[in-house]
């Protein structure tokens, strides 16, 4: 729990109280991997988006986000923030894109519930 | 208040990610094989490479020296460049028992290993393992005798850890490959013994 006397990061959870260790099998998705990547090709080629800087953005996107997003996504959405931090890309940008695609494939995107829907007829 | 893993988002971080990956193509901020070869990266590493390292280890007691002074070293001998940060080989023995865990974030020697289990990430895994390690450990299915020491590591992204296990009885005069194979990614971590398959 958070203590207002000694403020801790929403991130920094090691000794509370959470529910059962699940021994859950589960292989990250091919997308997971091509967004580690991503991250990992900006650093090596141009030496930024170091994973100090990943970290920053998910422990600074805000509790409610953190909370919500699973792991791979948590780190999506931070490789998000810090393109358009970077200049490289911006968040309109990218969602146009998303929208492209989606329209091609007869889908709607819903940002604001993060989901990808079939497009009304 | 109980810590859960959230699991939104999957479907629309597929898209955002592909979203991305097209934009950094096309604008020429990356090229094709920057990626192809890093996602090579990441996908090849596995806990067998782990395992292979314990059972050197087993085996020839310099090896194991070395290991234990320096654990990038010692991978580095069998091929395994450790490329993230240091790498610190924890030793179990009959009186004391190593257990790994990341509570603020997932660090794993991923270079080495492989993506963490899905377990090693949760946040009740991250949570709890610092505050009751032994009861983390019987709900991942090993308990651990009282009489045994616990000790538990918390990694961080300069420095990682790798567990030693014990070689289990009955093994004397096994060769490397089948010593491996009684070495499973959770023992690699703490959260298994190693076990005559």
């Amino acid at each position: 729990m958070s203590n207002p006397e000694s403020p801790r990061g929403y991130h920094d959870i090691g000794g509370d109280p959470a529910g059962p260790v699940e021994k859950r099998e589960t292989v990250p998705a091919d997308w997971a991997m091509l967004s580690e990547a991503l991250r990992n090709a900006m650093h090596r080629r141009h030496g930024n988006l170091t994973l100090d800087e990943l970290r920053r953005s998910f422990e600074t996107m805000g509790q409610e986000l953190y909370a919500a997003l699973g792991f791979y996504e948590r780190r999506a959405e931070a490789l998000a923030r810090l393109l358009e931090e970077k200049g490289v890309l911006t968040r309109a940008e990218i969602t146009a894109r998303m929208e492209a695609i989606a329209a091609a494939r007869g889908q709607k995107v819903d940002h604001a519930a993060r989901v990808i829907g079939s497009a009304p007829r | 208040m109980l810590i859960c893993e959230g699991e939104a988002g999957g479907d629309y971080y597929a898209l955002m990610t592909e979203a991305m990956h097209r934009l950094l193509l096309e604008r020429g901020v990356l090229a094709p094989e920057d990626v192809d070869t890093l996602v090579a990266d990441l996908t090849a590493p596995n806990s067998g490479w782990g395992a292979r390292v314990v059972a050197r280890a087993w085996v020839d007691p310099g090896f194991k020296a070395r290991l234990l002074a320096d654990g990038r070293a010692g991978c580095a001998e069998l091929g395994y460049p450790v490329r993230e940060a240091q790498l610190v080989v924890l030793e179990n023995t009959p009186a004391l028992h190593n257990l790994v865990v990341c509570t603020l974030c997932s660090c794993y020697p991923r270079s080495l290993l492989g993506q963490p289990p899905w377990w090693y990430v949760s946040k009740a895994y991250r949570a709890r393992a610092v505050r009751e390690p032994r009861a983390v450990l019987a709900e991942l299915g090993y308990v651990l005798p009282e009489s045994v020491k616990l000790r538990v590591h918390d990694s961080n992204a300069d420095l990682r850890y790798l567990v030693l296990p014990m070689r289990p009885a009955g093994t004397e005069g096994w060769d490397e490959a089948a010593l491996a194979a009684c070495i499973g990614r959770d023992a690699l971590v703490g959260a298994a013994p190693a076990r005559v398959p």
